[in-house]
């Protein structure tokens, strides 16, 4: 019998979903409240308002084998002289904060535009990473949102700085389902085939931007795949994606030409290969075997079903 | 108006996946609604616009599945106009005649029917039936409901209903079977007048059109 691929693809999503990890995840929401508790007491007079939630977590697209926690810490335009002064405060608060404290792993790391913090419970690694930003001018983030970051230097880089608006990257994704599922489909390739060249942000800007310019968007959840991959096979190499919140942030220049064409080559293998035989999309999106349960797909049938008869309506019609 | 703003954001307090909103001068509910089963959690997520005819809340909104989960092929219920077939006709004009708040409408109509077609879309079928598109669905309503399928038959019997005197509950039944009305075809009646005679009166007159048309 040839694979379902729409139902097949529903049980990927429901196999990836965060309620399957919700015991961990409550201790871990637990500790990030910590994390920001520790921040207010700390800069009280020095941030606009208590730190954001950020990351895949708070954009709900993430899945449940990687994910992250993050927060962004807004403050007053006149609280740091430097934005460098801003996030080594940050780094040094958090590496002395938590040096003794039995769920940190490693060492408190100085991240890019971030402080990185690896908790461990239970035997599972989260990273959270804490993103310091400040004001662009004063009292302005309250209405604009808008926070500049400090980047720190890398290998040939010097440091710099940047914008970013973290609340138009969580609006950005606010409200579209049908965007959302294919994201989190392409971060189970992604993982799973170790992509790590082709970050999140990426994705998500590539998957809007494939629904944004299909006219007519498909209605099952494989042909909405389909219409994405082939999107992207067809213009990873030409096109230009800017970060919504920052037009001079150019997200499609984080992959190098080179690994662009290897994205194009790879979108191409694998839709011949799926359309060659079905069973290759199992391959390419697995299933979490920790959570799969087949017969789930039933309990939630008869679930539907329940929702269904509890109306006060019993059958559909059309009028034309 | 602000009555009906009242009801809408009471009937939102239930979905905070919801909002209002208003566009070009009319007010509007979009966002997502979610199938929570009180065992089973989420069994399905739903992408939808809500557009308030002036007649609501003596009317359903008009409801459009913004995530296009429900396949837009013949057999499923998505009028042309992209707006989802929640009830025939004379079912919706009962259910909202005397008028009927947002959350009921949320609660009762529409999650029920987006729960209805994730059950079609995992099992291939309605799991109460459905109606067919147009005036056979019409029919089809006024077949079960009357017990008959001689077309003819039915208009005769709702011309007696929509316009004639009817019979006292202890006289004989006009359909002739020698039963009193209120042992044989009083229930039916009931059913068949609750959305109102001018309703039956004026969908009789569509029936007619339909049957001579064709006959």
């Amino acid at each position: 019998m040839s694979l379902n691929k729409n139902k097949y693809l529903q049980q990927v999503l429901e196999s990836y979903k965060m309620k399957h990890v919700s015991d961990l995840m409550e201790k871990y929401i637990e500790k990030r409240e910590v994390v920001k508790d520790a921040l207010v007491e700390k800069f009280k007079d020095q941030i606009v308002t208590g730190a954001i939630n950020s990351g895949s977590y708070a954009k709900h697209d993430a899945i449940n084998t990687k994910f992250d926690l993050d927060i962004c810490q807004p403050f007053k335009r006149n609280a740091f002289y430097t934005l460098e002064e801003m996030a080594d405060a940050v780094f040094d608060f958090f590496n002395e904060e938590f040096e003794d404290d039995d769920l940190v792993a490693y060492a408190t790391r100085k991240q890019r535009v971030s402080t990185g913090i690896t908790f461990v419970i239970d035997g599972d690694e989260i990273q959270m990473d804490i993103v310091p930003g400040r004001e662009l001018s004063a009292d302005d983030y309250v209405n604009t949102h808008r926070l500049n970051l400090y980047v720190r230097p890398k290998l040939l880089e010097s440091a710099s700085t940047t914008q970013t608006n973290i609340q138009k990257h969580i609006d950005l994704v606010k409200g579209k389902t049908a965007e959302r599922e294919i994201i989190r489909l392409l971060k189970v390739w992604k993982i799973n085939k170790n992509k790590k060249r082709v970050k999140s942000f990426f994705v998500e800007l590539i998957t809007i931007k494939a629904f944004e310019k299909c006219s007519d968007v498909p209605t099952g959840i494989w042909e909405k795949l389909e219409m994405v991959l082939e999107y992207i096979r067809d213009n990873v190499q030409t096109i230009r994606l800017e970060d919504p919140a920052n037009s001079t942030n150019v997200v499609s220049n984080t992959m190098t030409d080179s690994e662009k064409e290897n994205l194009h080559w790879e979108m191409k293998q694998m839709l011949e290969l799926i359309e060659s035989s079905d069973e290759n999309l199992k391959s390419y999106f697995p299933v979490n075997d920790e959570f799969f349960e087949e017969e789930d797909e039933e309990d939630k049938t008869d679930a539907a079903l329940e929702i269904a008869r509890s109306g006060v309506v019993q059958k559909p019609w059309c009028r034309f | 108006m602000s009555r009906v703003i009242k009801d809408i954001d009471a009937g939102l307090k239930s979905y905070p996946d919801l909002q209002r909103v208003t566009e070009d001068g009319y007010i509007r509910v979009k966002g997502e609604i979610s199938l929570v089963h009180h065992e089973k959690g989420e069994i399905d997520r739903y992408e939808v616009l809500i557009k308030f005819p002036e007649a609501f809340p003596r009317c359903f909104p008009k409801v459009i599945e913004t995530s296009k989960k429900i396949p837009r092929v013949a057999g499923r219920h998505v009028n042309h106009d992209n707006t989802l077939c929640l009830a025939v006709l004379p079912e919706e004009r009962v259910i909202s005649k005397n008028g009927m708040s947002f959350k009921f409408f949320l609660d009762k109509v529409l999650v029920p029917h987006l729960a209805r077609e994730t059950y079609r879309e995992r099992k291939g079928v309605y799991p109460d039936g459905e109606y067919a598109h147009g005036y056979e669905g019409l029919w089809e309503y006024y077949e079960g409901t009357l017990g008959k399928t001689d077309r003819t038959k039915i208009v005769e019997e709702l011309e007696l209903i929509a316009h004639a005197k009817w019979p006292g509950r202890n006289h004989k039944c006009p359909c002739g079977s020698g039963l009193k009305f209120k042992k044989c075809h009083n229930e039916k009646w009931h059913e068949i007048i609750k959305p109102g005679q001018d309703f039956v009166q004026k969908t009789l007159i569509l029936l007619k059109e339909n049957l001579h048309e064709t006959n």
